[in-house]
C-alpha cells in the first residue's frame, strides 16, 4: 500500500490540545481550523520534502490547497482528507446525528441529490444507513477529484477519530467491518481511520476480521505517551503486535514538548511507521521540519 | 474482590449524550446497557448497527430494569425535572447524573434537589470543568492562600458556536441562551472556587438571536467580598475552539487559568525592599494529567465519567451535586432577570 512519507497536517478540530489556539488568541490572532494551511506554507512544505497533506475537509481548506502552486513536486502529493467535513463535528455535538445528516443532504448540489435519491432517498439514511454511506463516499470522492489541483492525488478518506473511537468504544465490530466493505466498494481506496485508542482499535480489527494491513491507521505516537490511550507503553505493545500495519504517526511532537530531532530519534525505533504527519504554522517552520523529515526518511528507507 | 460492573443507561442521544454513551461502554468498571431517545429515526439506525445495546424510545421502559444502576439524563433542560421524578421511582439506582443545566430556572433546580435528597441517591450535575486538572490546581492554590487575600476575579466562557440565530430549545426564551448553555461553566467555576456569588449588576445582549442572549456580563461579589466580572458568549469569532478562562488577583500574586494552561505571577520582595518583582511560572494541563483508559471527547468529561462510575461503588461523588446547581441557578436567574438588549440589523 502506498503511503506518502511526510504529510503536512492541519490539526483536526478535536483530539488535539488547543493550547496553540489559546496562545494565538493571547497574541491577538486567531488560529482557526485550516488557517495554517496557507498556499505559502503548503508550497514551502512540499518544496522542503513533504509529499502529502492531511486536513479536515472544508471549503476554506480546499481553497487553500487549490491555490497552492508548489514549484518542486517530483511526484503527485497525496491527499489524506479527514471526514466528515470540519463543520459537521460541532453540529453533531449541538444538534445530533440525524439533524446533521439531514443538513448535509440539504447542502448537496442538485445532481448529487439526484444520485442520493436514486439510491433510495433520504429515508435510506435511517433505514439503510450503509447504503446512504456508500452514496456519501461516492459524492465526497467525486467532489475532491473535481476540485483537487493537478499536482495532488487522493489516497484515501480518513474517518475522524470522533467516529472511529465511537465505534471502538461501543465495540461495534459489525459496523466497523461493514464500513470497510462499503468504503472499498464505493471508492477503490483503502479505508482509513484516525484513532486515539490504538489498543482498542487493534482489538476491534481482530474482532471484525479486518486485516489491519489492508487499512490505514492514523494515530498519535510519541515518546511521552501524549494522546495515546490507555498509555504509551500499551500502544507501543499493540503496535508491535501488528507488524505490517500501515500507520501514519501524528502528535509526534507531543503538543510541542518534544523537538523534531528527538521525535525522529524515537520513531527510528519503530521501522514499521510508514508515514508521519506534522502541523506547521509558518514557512520557516515548514522548511525546517520537512527538511529534517526528508533527511530522516532518506536514512531510514 | 472483583469490582461490580456498573450497568448504565443514557437518556438523550443528541450530542453530549452520545459522548457519555461511548465513554460509559469503554471506561473500566461500567457497561452501557440501554440508551433512550425519542427520535425514532435515530433509534432505528442505532439498533440496526449496534445490536448489543438496547435502544428505546420511551424512558419509562427503563424503569423496570434492574440491570441499570447509573442513569445519565442528557436531554434538553426543560425535560429534566419530569424525567427525574419518574426515574427516582427506581429505588435501586445508585447514581443519577443530569447534564447541565439541571433545570431552566432556580425554582426547578431547587425542586429537583429536594426530591433527590429525599431518596438518598448520589446525584451529579455535568459541570465537568471541575474535573479539569488545571482548575483543580487553582482550587488547591486558593485553599493554600498562596495568592493572599483575593481582591477580584475575572471569568469568561466564550465559543463560536454559531453566528446565526440560536434555534430549537437553545433559541427558546425559557430554555435557551448562552447562560444556560456554555456560559454556565464559568459561573459554576467561580461559585466552586469562591462560594455562592451574588449578582450586583448584569447585562444581556442578543447579537444574532431574537429571544435569547448571545452574550451576557455580570458584576458579582463572593461571600467574602471578592469582586468580579463574568462574561459569557457563544458568538465570539475568535473562539474556535471554545475557551474558558479564570483570573484571580490576590494580595501576593495572580493567576490566569484556561483549560490548557495555568500561569502564575507571584510577587517577590527581595530582602523586604519596596521594589516588587514578579516571578512567573506556567503549568500545562498535559503536565498534570496522567493517562486515561479511553480517549474520547474532552478530557474533563472523561475524568467526570470515571468519577461517576467510582461513585456508584463507593457512594462518594467529588463533582458538582444538585445542591451546587442551586447556587448556579440563582446567579443565572439574577442575570436573566435583566432585560434583553437586541443588537441586530444589517
Amino acid at each position: 500500500m502506498k503511503l506518502d512519507r511526510s504529510l503536512l497536517g492541519s490539526n483536526p478540530l478535536a483530539g488535539v490540545d488547543h493550547l496553540s489556539s489559546d496562545r494565538a488568541r493571547g497574541r491577538g490572532g486567531a488560529r482557526e481550523e485550516g488557517q495554517d494551511l496557507t498556499p505559502a506554507v503548503i508550497n514551502a512544505a512540499l518544496s522542503a520534502g513533504a509529499n502529502g497533506i492531511t486536513y479536515t475537509l472544508g471549503d476554506s481548506v480546499d481553497r487553500e490547497i487549490v491555490s497552492a502552486s508548489p514549484k518542486t513536486v517530483n511526484a503527485p502529493a497525496g491527499l489524506y482528507p479527514l471526514i466528515p467535513d470540519v463543520d459537521v463535528v460541532p453540529r453533531v455535538l449541538n444538534r445530533g446525528l440525524i439533524a446533521t445528516a439531514l443538513e448535509f443532504t440539504k447542502g448537496l448540489s442538485l445532481s448529487m441529490k439526484t444520485r442520493a435519491f436514486l439510491r433510495g432517498g433520504i429515508s435510506y439514511i435511517t433505514s439503510s444507513p450503509f447504503t446512504a454511506l456508500k452514496s456519501y463516499f461516492e459524492i465526497e470522492v467525486d467532489r475532491i477529484e473535481r476540485r483537487k489541483p493537478d499536482w495532488a492525488i487522493l489516497r484515501t478518506l480518513i474517518l475522524h477519530e470522533l467516529a472511529t473511537d465511537a465505534i471502538v468504544g461501543l465495540r461495534a465490530s459489525n459496523v466497523f467491518g461493514e464500513y470497510c466493505d462499503v468504503f472499498k466498494s464505493a471508492t477503490n481506496l483503502p479505508p482509513a481511520f484516525e484513532t486515539r485508542n490504538l489498543v482498542g482499535f487493534v482489538h476491534l480489527c481482530k474482532e471484525a476480521c479486518v486485516d489491519i494491513k489492508e487499512i490505514v491507521t492514523m494515530t498519535p505516537f510519541n515518546s511521552l505517551g501524549f494522546q495515546m490511550a490507555p498509555s504509551g507503553p500499551a500502544c507501543k505493545e499493540a503496535f508491535h503486535s501488528v507488524p505490517g500495519a500501515n500507520v501514519i504517526a501524528i502528535s509526534i511532537l507531543a503538543g510541542g514538548r518534544i523537538s523534531i530531532a528527538n521525535a525522529l530519534q524515537f520513531l527510528g525505533g519503530f521501522p514499521s511507521i510508514k508515514s508521519v504527519a506534522v502541523g506547521v504554522s509558518s514557512i520557516a517552520h515548514a522548511t525546517e521540519t520537512f527538511g529534517k523529515l526528508r533527511t530522516y526518511w532518506a536514512a531510514n528507507d | 474482590m472483583a469490582e461490580h460492573l456498573v450497568g448504565v443507561g443514557v437518556i438523550g442521544m443528541g450530542g453530549i449524550g452520545a459522548v457519555h454513551a461511548v465513554l460509559m461502554n469503554a471506561l473500566p468498571g461500567a457497561s452501557l446497557r440501554a440508551v433512550v431517545d425519542s427520535d425514532t429515526r435515530l433509534m432505528g439506525v442505532a439498533s440496526h448497527v449496534l445490536p448489543n445495546v438496547d435502544f428505546l424510545t420511551n424512558y419509562n421502559d427503563l424503569l423496570s430494569r434492574d440491570d441499570i444502576s447509573l442513569l445519565l439524563i442528557c436531554t434538553p433542560p426543560m425535560t429534566h425535572e419530569h424525567i427525574l421524578k419518574s426515574v427516582l421511582a427506581k429505588s435501586h439506582l445508585r447514581g443519577i447524573f443530569v447534564e447541565k443545566p439541571l433545570s431552566t430556572d432556580h425554582a426547578g433546580t431547587q425542586r429537583m434537589n429536594d426530591v433527590a435528597k429525599s431518596k438518598g441517591v448520589v446525584t451529579a450535575v455535568g459541570f465537568q470543568k471541575r474535573f479539569n486538572p488545571l482548575f483543580r490546581r487553582v482550587k488547591n492554590i486558593l485553599e493554600s492562600s498562596l495568592l493572599g487575600d483575593i481582591a477580584y476575579v475575572r471569568a469568561s466562557s466564550f465559543s463560536r458556536g454559531s453566528l446565526l440565530p440560536a434555534t430549537g430549545w437553545r433559541g427558546d426564551r425559557e430554555s435557551g441562551g448562552v447562560l444556560l448553555d456554555w456560559g454556565i461553566h464559568a459561573i459554576d467555576l467561580v461559585c466552586w472556587l469562591l462560594g455562592p456569588i451574588r449578582v450586583m449588576s448584569a447585562q444581556r445582549v442578543a447579537h444574532f438571536s431574537s429571544q435569547v442572549e448571545d452574550y451576557a456580563a455580570a458584576l458579582i461579589e463572593s461571600p467574602t467580598g471578592v469582586a468580579g466580572l463574568i462574561e459569557v458568549g457563544w458568538s465570539a469569532r475568535n473562539y474556535l475552539p471554545p475557551g474558558i478562562t479564570v483570573e484571580l488577583h490576590g494580595r501576593n500574586g495572580m493567576l490566569k487559568c484556561t483549560e490548557h494552561e495555568l500561569s502564575l505571577w507571584m510577587d517577590r520582595r527581595p530582602g523586604g525592599r519596596e521594589e516588587v518583582t514578579v516571578h512567573t511560572e506556567t503549568t500545562l494541563a498535559q503536565d498534570l494529567d496522567g493517562p486515561v483508559p479511553f480517549l474520547y471527547g474532552p478530557v474533563d468529561v472523561i475524568h467526570q465519567d470515571e468519577a461517576l462510575i467510582t461513585s456508584c461503588n463507593t457512594g462518594k461523588w467529588g463533582g458538582a451535586t444538585f445542591e451546587d446547581s442551586c447556587s448556579v441557578g440563582q446567579v443565572i436567574d439574577s442575570i436573566r432577570a435583566k432585560p434583553l438588549t437586541s443588537v441586530r440589523g444589517p
